[in-house]
């Protein structure tokens, strides 16, 4: 059985929240769900061990904070970094 | 300015009628394609568009059309040097109850997706319609029935039978 059909409702609802905002830092998923941080850190940790979104570090006023992203923000960003690379070339040209 | 940046200040300029349509919306859902502007879909008429775009210093042009296929009009224009295109979305096969918000975006679900690329039916949104059917077999009978459906069948069996495409979208 796939990680994605075990999953609890609670887990479902969090995967969809990172998947529909910006990329979001643990303790602000923390808030907008209500739930408990170290809960929340949990469950990220069991999607990124699932593939299902990954985090990076990032310092916001002065404190390091787990970043979240989705497949969704990955995709944005490749697509991003395509853009910045052919309008390099373009400039160049 | 990045191309997701562009299409979150036409969205906020349009909020609550815009919705990303095109190249950005297919790779948010898989497709890698590449795509130098943004397409937005609007639920407002033209004159309006470019009167919210002026509102705010972007010079916009209207271009229209009465023949058959055509979009009746599109809006072209720049923000922060990435281009973009106003689409009414009545005719794009966008209505408001199929928006969903994805990586902060407001993108049509799927099947709407699916749905405005077979009403655009070119070769590119074709190859879109068909990776997306690789990714997820689920969408296949409802994609070749929509594409039908627009007179568009043969060129999306051409692109889902493409060796290469299946190469690229089928181990995903």
């Amino acid at each position: 059985m796939s990680y994605m059909t075990k999953m609890t409702k609670k887990k479902r609802e969090l995967l969809a929240e990172i998947e529909s905002s910006e990329a979001v830092s643990i303790y602000q998923l923390a808030r907008r769900t209500g739930r408990n941080y170290r809960r929340v850190h949990d469950h990220v940790q069991e999607f990124i061990e699932a593939g299902l979104v990954q985090v990076r570090s990032e310092v916001c006023n002065g404190r390091r904070a787990l970043i979240v992203e989705s497949e969704c923000h990955q995709r944005l960003k490749r697509l991003n970094d395509m853009y910045t690379f052919k309008a390099g070339l373009d400039a160049a040209r | 300015m990045q191309l997701d940046e562009a299409a979150r200040r036409l969205l906020d300029i349009f909020d609550p009628d815009g919705v990303v349509i095109g190249g950005i919306c297919g790779a948010i859902y898989g497709v890698e394609r590449f795509t130098r502007d943004v397409d937005l879909a609007v639920a407002m008429r033209y004159e309006a568009v470019i009167s919210r775009l002026k509102e705010i210093g972007i010079e916009a042009m209207v271009a229209t059309s009465s023949e058959p296929g055509d979009l009746s009009w599109v809006v072209h224009g720049e923000i922060g040097g990435v281009k973009f295109q106003v689409l009414p979305a009545s005719e794009t096969g966008i209505s408001s109850a199929s928006v969903k918000l994805k990586a902060g975006l407001r993108v049509p679900d799927v099947k709407s997706f699916i749905v405005s690329k077979c009403i655009a039916a070119g070769q590119q949104d074709m190859y879109d319609v068909a990776a997306l059917c690789l990714m997820d077999a689920a969408l296949e009978a409802f994609a070749r029935e929509t594409a039908e459906q627009h007179h568009c069948l043969k060129k999306l069996e051409s692109w889902l039978s493409d060796r290469r495409l299946r190469q690229k979208y089928l181990k995903k």
